[in-house]
């Protein structure tokens, strides 16, 4: 049996293993080689479009994902490419962000294309700032045109980067309610300047597992072992 | 994402049904048409698939699909009625029947079939101008519905729920009607940009404003008479189109039939609830429901034949044990409220939930108007003691006694974006809710009336939802 989760953007498959494996979601069929669709438990906005046994949301795949690395977390914020999920686990409640492209992976990528960057490359440029650029607007077609203005004010490229991961964090933050082991997951997490602007504006470490864009992947696959 | 996903496969009605159909009475429509089961089937089966595609269409996420559960036979009368309304309306009309549109909740049928007219709600009116043209698939009706909604936002505002749509197809022409009456009830945020598309509108229609006393006024006399007043003054406006006349024993008349309906259609729900194993899918149990407060342009005493064969075929399949097609074992059992907009009762019924009862519609069932004195009174007296139509605190209490009788697991409060009053009280019903009746609650805004497609975000809550509950 596998896990997989094949999002708006990537798409990764947990193996019994414990390997991981991600490609870009188109590619999906590159994880499933060999694998009968009755070994196959999907999640992901595409997880009824592939092939599978059995089909369950991110949100309970991340539960039983995040759980495999901090069996006591209370809260979980899914950062995906497309939307931002808040599972408060401790009443089974949950809040999506998905209308608006801010405080989504997409937010970050449309920054990142209009600066003529790599997505990868946010993290250590948010590292090299000086001093993060003042941008007010959590809105990504707004906070675009900020940028502009800062940078004809001559704010260097690291700090409207840092600017813009501010105003990121200032629009997930509200989501987050208040609990003491808050897990962030999801492959945005993997930007170090985005979470230390997330973990400053919340006012509180996060909980980031190894391999944070894995994490639903492999809550399918754990699924899938606790509930045959 | 696959290939397998743009592949499309259409409903069929199996020749087994055609008798078990054959052997029920035939539809008799307010103008006087009389359809026989054999034409009924000859329609589902032969010019219904060509000419609405979309309906037959069995993704799972198309809200306008036919129920799947083939072996229903009642349900196939109500796919019957929704799938012919177009060509229903536009022949009534040719008959002088007028055509009302009634938007804004707190009321009941009755009077508008009593006057001999048609009460449209904006869903129905979505509904003509889903079948307006031949042949088209989900996403060209999809696109067309879009289109005249999007006409809509432009002309009034981009603030309005979808049902801008409705106005904007009655406004441009795209579909015809004798009078706009909507009910001036808080339920329905909408109500003014009627109003005022009514205002901007180059065609011009009678608009009669019904003014429902707000804020539990059902027991202050001065409400009763002065709604009272109301209604009969729309009525003598409907007659006024007809130069028909109508006594009180007429709308006395009508009142019976239309208690006797909400009564059956409420019987069928004490019975669905009683049963271990839920009897119909979440599609057909819908459709009961909606048909038990409006009969869609069919005469009362049909409906109630209708009512009535749908009521021996529930209790026959609780005996057999025989589940609603579609429907997992032991689906998680979800209470609805909101208002126009629901959980979509397929991906409901495939994510392992049943929807069990929907508070608008539902509380529209439990409305007995009083048979007799005088009906105006009587009628006010009714409606304005609609539970939906209460003060939040009230409509939130009933809402845990029905959620407590339909052994509903957890509820979903939906509310479309734009509709204000709605989207405002969400959250206190939803609160009471989770400390009176003790299960978990959702609410979602979602921006689905009236779209076939392109849901998937607000159905993934949903889903999640019906899992957290497994
Ligand atoms: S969704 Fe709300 S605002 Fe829109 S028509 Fe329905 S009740 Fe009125």
């Amino acid at each position: 049996m596998i896990g997989l989760d094949v999002g708006s953007t990537t798409a990764k498959a947990a193996y019994p293993e414990g390997k991981f494996r991600i490609v870009e979601s188109r590619n999906w069929r590159e994880l499933t080689d060999g694998i009968a669709p009755c070994d196959i438990v999907s999640t992901g906005y595409f997880r009824k479009s592939v092939p599978h046994k059995l089909a369950i949301t991110e949100i309970t795949a991340a539960a039983f994902g995040a759980r495999e690395y901090f069996p006591d977390a209370e809260v979980i914020v899914d950062i995906g490419g497309q939307d931002t999920k808040v599972i408060d686990l401790r009443n089974n409640t949950f809040l999506l962000n998905d209308k608006c492209s801010a405080g989504t992976g997409a937010f970050l990528e449309f920054t990142a294309k209009y600066l003529g960057i790599q997505v990868s490359e946010l993290g250590d440029l948010h590292m090299r700032a000086k001093k993060a650029a003042q941008l007010n607007s959590t809105c990504g077609v707004f906070a675009i045109s900020e940028m502009i203005s800062r940078m004809v004010e001559g704010a260097s490229v690291e700090d409207v980067v840092a600017g813009m991961h501010y105003s990121f964090a200032r629009r997930v933050a509200k989501l987050i309610p208040e609990a003491d082991r808050i897990v962030l997951i999801g492959g945005t997490v993997k930007n170090r300047g985005l979470t230390a602007a997330l973990e400053e504006v919340a006012g509180k470490r996060f909980l980031i597992p190894p391999a944070p864009q894995t994490v639903n992947a492999l809550g399918a696959l754990r699924y899938s072992e606790e509930r045959p | 994402m696959s290939n397998q996903a743009n592949k499309v496969k259409f409903l069929t009605y199996p020749e087994r049904i055609r008798s078990r159909l054959e052997r029920t009475g035939e539809i008799v429509f307010i103008d006087g048409q009389h359809v026989t089961p054999s034409q009924i089937w000859q329609f589902m089966t032969e010019e219904a698939p060509k000419r609405f595609p979309y309906a037959y269409d069995t993704k799972t996420y198309n809200i306008v699909r036919l129920s799947d559960d083939v072996d229903f036979v009642s349900g196939i009368k109500y796919n019957y009625i929704e799938l012919t309304w177009r060509d229903r309306m536009l022949a009534a009309r040719s008959k002088g029947i007028p055509l009302i549109l009634n938007e804004g909740g707190g009321q009941t049928r009755d009077p508008y079939y009593a006057a001999g007219a048609i009460p449209l709600r904006p869903g129905a009116v979505s509904t003509w101008v889903r079948e307006m043209e031949d042949g088209l698939d989900l996403h060209q009706i999809d696109l067309r519905n879009t289109a005249i909604m999007e006409s809509g936002r432009k002309l009034i505002t981009i603030e309005a729920c979808n049902q801008i749509g409705a106005h904007a197809a009655i406004s441009d022409g795209v579909v015809d009607v004798d009078m706009l009456a909507p009910f001036l009830c808080l339920r329905c945020s909408d109500v003014a940009y009627l109003v005022e598309k009514h205002r901007s509108s180059q065609r011009s229609y009678p608009l009669q404003l019904i003014d429902y006393p707000i804020n539990n006024q059902v027991n202050k006399e001065w409400a009763v008479e002065y709604f009272a007043s109301n209604l009969k003054r729309l009525i003598a406006s409907i007659l006024n189109i007809t130069s028909a006349g109508m006594t009180e024993d007429g709308l006395k008349e009508e009142i019976k039939l239309h208690n006797k309906m909400r009564r059956l259609a409420l019987d069928i729900h004490e019975l669905w609830w009683s049963a271990n194993i839920p009897p119909t899918n979440s599609t057909d149990f819908n459709n009961i429901r909606i048909f038990g407060n409006d009969p869609c342009g069919v005469s009362a005493i049909s409906a109630i034949s209708i009512l009535e064969e749908t009521k021996q075929e529930v209790h026959e399949r609780i005996k057999n044990s025989i589940k609603g097609a579609g429907l997992t074992d032991d689906p998680v059992r979800l209470f609805a409220c909101g208002s126009c907009v629901s959980p979509n009762p397929t991906v409901v019924d495939r994510a392992g939930g049943v929807v069990v009862g929907k508070d608008d519609w539902l509380s529209g069932l439990y409305i007995e108007v009083k048979e007799n004195g005088n009906p105006y009174g009587n009628l006010a007296k009714a409606n304005l003691s609609i539970s939906y139509e209460q003060p939040i605190e009230v409509r939130a209490l009933w809402t845990v006694e029905q959620i407590k009788k339909s052994k509903a697991d957890g509820m979903i409060f939906m509310h479309q974006w734009g509709c204000n009053y709605q989207s405002a009280v969400s959250r206190m019903v939803a609160d009471i809710v989770k400390e009176k009746a003790g299960i978990p609650t959702l609410v979602i805004e979602v921006d689905e009336l009236d779209k076939a497609e392109a849901l998937e975000q607000s159905q993934n809550r949903v889903e999640s939802f019906i899992e957290m509950l497994r």
